[in-house]
């Protein structure tokens, strides 16, 4: 019994990690399409939820004005969801033609507050971003463009993570990162990815869905709603957004657990993704979403099966788990003594872009 | 990349312990109001970054 259990947990794991990819690769090479981009001006609102962003708001609407777009058909929906910091003075500063303060009494949380934006906003394509993200001058026109295609509901851009001296951090980030931006990449070429980067996506207005204000991952239920009515979610790596990494692995730990927890609201909340009949990306999504969430028991029911069966090359297993485990115990003692926080935290930070997991 | 190396089984452990979390903060209902407040922790705008 424990053998079987070795066996199906090894599997599980070897399909998730490396399986799964190939299928990707294949596929991708096989039926992959092109996104039929076209450069055009559709008027564009950007939204933007605020909390307490007194820091970061001002250069942010300057930012978002200074985009290559023209200013006629652009609109900075900026939704201030109760903020205690004086936010609200400093964006009520910028009211304008092209800035809309949109204030909202109650702490909703940030949903709620792209609830209240989108319903106070007047463009053709809604731009989602945060208050804290720069956008590069030209992200917007790379992302438009590839809303022309009538199949694309969604475009995602991507997030550049840098370091205290301004550099790409993504550089030095190595494996995992790149094996991210692989499957994403070959997720849209296919249909579609599996969610979008909350620091920049765009949707066409008429598919925008209303989200419960406590939604955790708007990055995932948007586009996710738009890939259940056929549409496709695409990746757009020339626009681009970017934002500094935290310094400390536990701290991205906890906006990493924010982000899981976020990913089952959304299984609760869109069974349909769980249905081969009604989710077109199924088998990207069990794959890539759905099965990650359980590699952590598969495992530890590896660890516990092995534990049975110490035999053989089983033996060698259980040292090689032990081995591993031991390591990731030394890594988290070179983190306490932050000797590795450089390292280990931009990982965890990438690894919480887009819902990932 | 010795010490890039030696962190993936502590980076990779800790990505699944989330997940474990994950799960339990959303068994538990923990308030969304709560989760946002507190992925806020970068502030700072990226300089030098972009055009």
């Amino acid at each position: 019994m424990a053998t079987i259990v070795m066996w199906t947990c090894i599997a599980f794991l070897l399909y998730v990690h490396v399986g799964y990819p190939l299928v990707l690769w294949a596929w991708s090479a096989v039926a992959g399409r092109a996104v039929r981009k076209n450069s055009w001006e559709p008027t564009v609102s950007i939204l933007i939820a605020a909390h307490n962003e007194h820091d970061t708001i001002e250069r942010k609407i300057l930012n978002c004005l200074d985009l290559d777009y023209p200013l006629d058909k652009l609109q900075v929906v900026i939704a201030l969801d109760a903020p205690t910091d004086g936010t609200d003075l400093v964006a009520a500063a910028y009211e304008s033609d092209n800035v809309h303060v949109v204030s909202v009494r109650k702490h909703l949380g940030k949903a709620g507050a792209l609830n209240r934006a989108v319903a106070a906003s007047r463009g053709a394509v809604l731009l989602f971003s945060d208050a804290r993200q720069r956008l590069d001058r030209g992200a917007l026109r790379e992302l438009v463009a590839n809303l022309h295609d009538p199949e694309v509901g969604s475009v995602s851009g991507e997030l550049v993570l840098l370091d205290d001296s301004g550099r790409e951090a993504a550089d030095g980030m190595g494996l995992y990162w790149r094996y991210e931006k692989w499957l994403r990449a070959r997720e849209a070429r296919i249909h579609s990815m599996m969610g979008a980067t909350g620091a920049i996506y765009a949707i066409r207005r008429e598919y925008y869905k209303r989200m419960q204000p406590d939604t955790i991952l708007d990055d995932v239920f948007v586009p996710m709603s738009i890939v259940l009515r056929g549409k496709r979610a695409v990746f757009e790596g020339a626009a681009r957004a970017f934002d500094r990494v935290s310094a400390s692995p536990e701290v991205e730990y906890g906006r990493k657990v924010r982000t899981l927890m976020g990913n089952f609201q959304i299984l609760a909340r869109m069974p349909a993704l769980m249905s081969p009949l009604h989710n077109p990306v199924w088998v990207q999504y069990m794959s890539h979403k759905a099965a990650r969430l359980m590699v952590p028991y598969a495992m530890a029911a590896l660890f516990v099966a092995n534990l049975f069966v110490r035999d053989g090359i089983y033996l060698w297993l259980l040292a090689a788990q032990c081995a591993f485990y031991l390591l990731a115990g030394f890594g988290g003692v070179l983190s306490h003594r932050g000797a590795a926080a450089e390292v280990a935290a931009p990982v965890m930070a990438t690894a919480s872009i887009e819902g990932e997991r | 990349m010795m010490k890039k190396a030696l962190l993936f089984p502590y980076t990779f452990t800790l990505l699944n312990l989330a997940a474990v979390a994950g799960l339990y903060h959303f068994a538990r209902r923990t308030a969304a109001s709560e989760i946002w407040s507190s992925s806020h922790h970068v502030h700072v705008f990226p300089q030098g970054a972009g055009h």
